[in-house]
């Protein structure tokens, strides 16, 4: 099964780098793997659609900023309804809970939509229309920000901290032959 | 009118902000609005290595690093003195047309399109890029989408890598561009020249021949007259990557033409207390107010804008449908130029004829015998200019100024940048002015408030993406109505 892991984010803005953060750890963690394929990308919408194409399944990795959450929680995302489950939750209770189900609202929070592009979720039905061969499997995991709107260039320690247990979670998935581990 | 103070705490959380402010009779006395700005770029970068400012900059913003990565060259060759050879110019020229091809093409299907071809009044799950190919058909999704894919291709074999290419040095580039590559160019831009005709024809098709929407593109909501700017070659032709900035006065007269490098000569800011942009203005004309008119220093920078600072396109194609679009406002010619166009939503016209040219600037750089040298690269001394390095492009969205000033050893002390919307903020609030005056008298609103207010931002195209996560297919917006006591008359949500 062909994977790629997308990390999203931009390097410069401190947590919003954290996707690309998890998407290095993934890379250097992976090592040679012929059916794993790691992107970084500072763009969403259809920049994001077209790095999916071609691929078995798609796992993508960015900063999230519901400023409902302590910081480095790390949720998974539908990608068609946006609904979120709790998957780690920073004071290091149950890994891995089972969908919970609490709506997220992520037509308010689609993760690097832009006025003059699309936000993905338009961008994959987009593709979908177009006949384009979208993966099978498309899972969106998103990690809580503190700090975003200045120039930094680190993440925060308790969005840092997050990484390790979510890359560990992406290369079992990655490993894995289907369905939801 | 009483003076409201907006509390800079307050968080946006992706939302453009917009407040309108009523006087004592219920009328609309002025207009703020806030882009959720980044802060703190400056400090970020002093004391850095001048070099690396390309790499820095270019992932300011993920929409146009391209533009933000030749600024930040130009403004390097500037510091470091070293001028580069004609290859690498026109190279460098290359790489910014295939980019201005993948970025007007989405544009144009995925904004403009929404505006014109599904209607502003569509349902939000159809305003947007997939709404727009339902009613166009699917094989021009499937165009768009190759416009992208090839151009995006051209990036990279240039650049050295997609999105962030990383062949700009100063004094030139990386490496030359190989035969192969050249090739491809040449088949791109073919390719490109037939899509961006093929576009203009569908805008004349579905937005001119329909008689409700040019009436909106003709109607006096968004026409106002100011003063434009954009880049021109020797010819005062339009051209994006190089050449000195024009400003045309409301009557087509030229104001000004200056390089670069003088731009704090011409250009200053003002604050005004209800509102913490600070808004960019002529000093020759001087500040009068959110207002247009000649007499008032409010400029803009947009494609509109740089069709009506030049005098013409400098490639074939372009020139007759520059020509079509001045015959069809009935803009007459004085001393040898049309007068400008103020209609606002002719932008997306614009935008497509600065398509066709990119297109064909691409072919003709293609054939140019200079790109197969490989004399790239003038390397640097190792001087540094102690009057700094300034390097301005044409961004999609108006003009983007770098302005660096470094040591003796070249490491950052100061940092300027004028992104292309920062030129916008006058007119956009003009516009939205303009439109809430339309609809609010007395203190009533009527409703169709929030649409007209988001035409009015989305025909600037301003760039929110290096700002924010959240922008769902409709613009997030919050319009909040001020009494002249400053408490909420209303709060109108686009979410």
């Amino acid at each position: 099964m062909r994977t790629v892991v997308i990390g999203v984010g931009n390097p410069l803005r401190g947590d919003d780098g954290v996707g690309l953060e998890v998407a290095r750890q993934v890379r250097e963690r992976a090592g040679q793997c012929p059916d794993l394929t790691v992107t970084e990308l500072c763009a969403g919408g259809l920049r994001l659609m077209e790095a999916m194409v071609g691929f078995d399944r798609a796992v993508v990795v960015d900063a999230m900023t519901t400023a409902a959450q302590p910081p480095g929680t790390v949720r998974e995302l539908d990608p068609e309804t946006g609904l979120t489950f709790p998957v780690i939750s920073p004071a290091g209770g149950p890994a891995f809970v089972q969908p919970a189900g609490s709506v997220s609202g992520f037509a308010s929070s689609r993760n690097l939509g832009c006025a003059h592009d699309a936000d993905l979720g338009a961008a994959l039905a987009l593709a979908r229309a177009l006949g384009m061969v979208l993966p099978g499997e498309i899972r969106i995991f998103g990690i809580e920000a503190a700090e975003w709107e200045s120039f930094r260039e680190a993440l925060s320690p308790q969005v840092r901290q997050a990484v390790p247990a979510l890359v560990d979670r992406i290369l079992a998935l990655a490993a894995s032959e289907g369905g939801n581990p | 009118m009483k003076r409201v103070t907006i509390d800079p705490i307050t968080r946006l959380e992706g939302h453009g902000k917009i407040e309108i402010f009523l006087d004592d009779a219920g009328d609309v006395a002025n207009v703020s609005f806030q882009i959720p700005e980044l802060r703190g770029f400056e400090q970020f970068s002093l004391g850095r290595h001048a070099e690396d400012m390309p790499v820095i900059t270019s992932r300011i913003c993920g929409v146009c690093p391209e533009a933000h990565l030749l600024a930040s060259v130009k403004a390097l060759d500037d510091l470091f003195l070293a001028p580069p050879p004609p290859p690498a110019r026109k190279l460098r020229e290359l790489l910014y047309m295939a980019f201005y091809n993948t970025d007007h093409t989405t544009h144009f299907y995925a904004l403009g399109g929404p505006d014109f071809i599904v209607g502003p009044d569509a349902p939000p799950s159809e305003r947007n890029i997939l709404g727009v190919i339902r009613k166009v058909g699917l094989d021009i999704g499937k165009a768009v989408i190759a416009c992208r894919s090839r151009n995006h291709e051209v990036i990279k074999q240039l650049g050295g890598r997609s999105i962030n290419p990383t062949g700009a040095l100063p004094g030139g580039w990386s490496k030359p561009v190989s035969a192969e590559t050249l090739d491809f160019v040449k088949k791109t831009a073919q390719e490109n020249i037939e899509f961006a005709l093929f576009s203009l024809k569908a805008f004349d098709d579905i937005v001119l021949k329909n008689k409700t929407f040019l009436d909106l593109v003709l109607s006096d909501v968004y026409l106002h007259q100011t003063y434009y700017m954009g880049t021109v070659d020797a010819a005062n032709k339009v051209n994006f990557y190089d050449g000195l900035i024009r400003v045309v006065d409301p009557e087509g007269k030229e104001f000004v033409k200056y390089p670069a490098r003088d731009y704090a000569r011409h250009i200053a800011e003002r604050v005004e207390p209800w509102t913490y942009l600070k808004f960019p203005y002529l000093k020759g004309v001087g500040w009068k107010g959110l207002t247009d008119g000649i007499d008032s220093g409010v400029y803009c920078a947009s494609p509109l804008s740089r069709l009506n600072a030049s005098d013409g396109m400098a490639t074939p194609r372009a020139q007759e449908q520059f020509d079509r679009f001045y015959q069809t406002f009935g803009r007459s010619r004085v001393n040898g130029r049309y007068q400008p166009v103020h209609h606002r939503l002719a932008t997306h016209w614009a935008r497509l004829i600065e398509l066709l040219y990119a297109a064909e600037r691409m072919q003709e750089l293609a054939a140019d015998p200079d790109l197969a040298s490989p004399d790239v690269r003038l390397v640097p001394t190792g001087k540094i200019n102690p009057a700094g390095g300034i390097g301005s492009v044409e961004a999609p969205r108006g003009t983007l100024t770098h302005h660096y000033e470094a040591d003796e050893r070249g490491v950052l002390t100061k940092v300027n940048l004028i992104v292309g919307t920062t030129n916008n903020y006058a007119p956009i609030s003009l516009s939205i002015k303009r439109a809430a005056e339309k609809l609010i008298s007395k203190g009533k609103v009527t409703e169709p408030l929030l649409n007209m207010v988001e035409m009015a931002f989305r025909l600037y195209d301003p760039c929110f993406s290096c700002s924010t996560h959240s922008l769902p297919g409709t613009m997030p917006m919050i319009v909040t109505i001020r009494k002249a006591d400053g408490s909420v008359a209303r709060t109108l949500t686009r979410d």
